[in-house]
């Protein structure tokens, strides 16, 4: 985890469509909240396509690189007050040399943040 | 290059943001279309893996060199900054990343703006060399 206490995974679940659903605790410690904002925590939108990111690292077995987001949206503003428990859905292509994702963090029907994007595999 | 306008803790005249997240220290220029922003890349920063700056850190820091565009009008006035948010990030493409002890210098343009959104284009450089390009809607929000 490149942002040390940032969130927890609780489970992780195979959907039959091949969706990779984890499901995540964002931790109120994390230091990242001093800064962003400070006596305002914030989730920064960044930490979360990391938290993304990461999420399908695990679902491919190795480290990867974020060479082109294609696009994220970033629809709600997302706190570890008010979202303490967010969902991760990964859509994860082998293409080659390369992995095409599709991802969303939301929470039941809510979508918080959606965002398609191109890694390629690191080393 | 020319004098920069602020830097360090300099820029906390224009971003929200704090320690351990402060991702610009160098505020080169701005007019009303265009600024140019830079980052010292130090080991102890947030996004720093192996001796290198991540991808998020790399978005950050051309979030908040928009967010230190948006502030340096308000600055200027004699305003605090707001806090901004990034709305959407499109075509955000990463050459490399870069090692610790570079120096980001960051181009950004104002393409469009509608309903206090913000679309910018931006360019990161090592030296001549571009890093990573993107395009970003920003948010401000109001008081």
């Amino acid at each position: 985890m490149l942002i040390k206490d940032y969130y927890t995974i609780n489970e992780v679940i195979t959907r039959e469509d091949g969706v990779i659903l984890f499901q995540i605790s964002l931790r109120p410690d994390c230091q990242v909240y001093q800064g962003h904002f400070p006596g305002e925590p914030v989730s920064p939108g960044v930490c979360n396509i990391q938290m993304v990111k990461e999420c399908a690292e695990q679902v491919a077995g190795k480290p990867l690189f974020l060479a082109n987001l294609q696009q994220c949206r970033l629809t709600t503003l997302v706190t570890p007050v008010q979202h303490p428990q967010v969902e991760v859905m990964i859509h994860l292509e082998e293409k080659g040399e390369a992995y095409k994702l599709k991802a969303t963090i939301g929470k039941g029907e809510e979508v918080y943040l959606d965002l398609k994007a191109e890694l390629t595999v690191i080393g | 290059m020319t004098e920069p306008l602020l830097v360090g803790e300099g820029l906390y005249k224009l971003i929200p943001q704090r320690n351990p997240i402060v991702m610009v220290d160098t505020f080169f220029c701005a007019d009303e279309q265009s600024a140019e922003t830079g980052l010292h890349v130090q080991s102890g920063n947030l996004f720093c893996e192996g001796g290198f700056l991540r991808e998020p850190g790399m978005i950050e820091h051309v979030a908040q060199s928009a967010a230190a565009f948006a502030g340096y009008a308000p600055y200027t006035q004699g305003e605090s900054p707001k806090l901004g948010f990034i709305g959407e990030v499109k075509k955000f493409k990463i050459v490399r990343m870069p090692k610790v002890g570079e120096f980001l210098h960051t181009n950004l343009r104002v393409l469009g703006e509608a309903a206090g959104v913000t679309l910018i284009a931006a360019e990161t450089k090592s030296g001549e060399e571009v890093l990573a390009t993107c395009q970003m809607k920003i948010f401000i929000k109001g008081d």
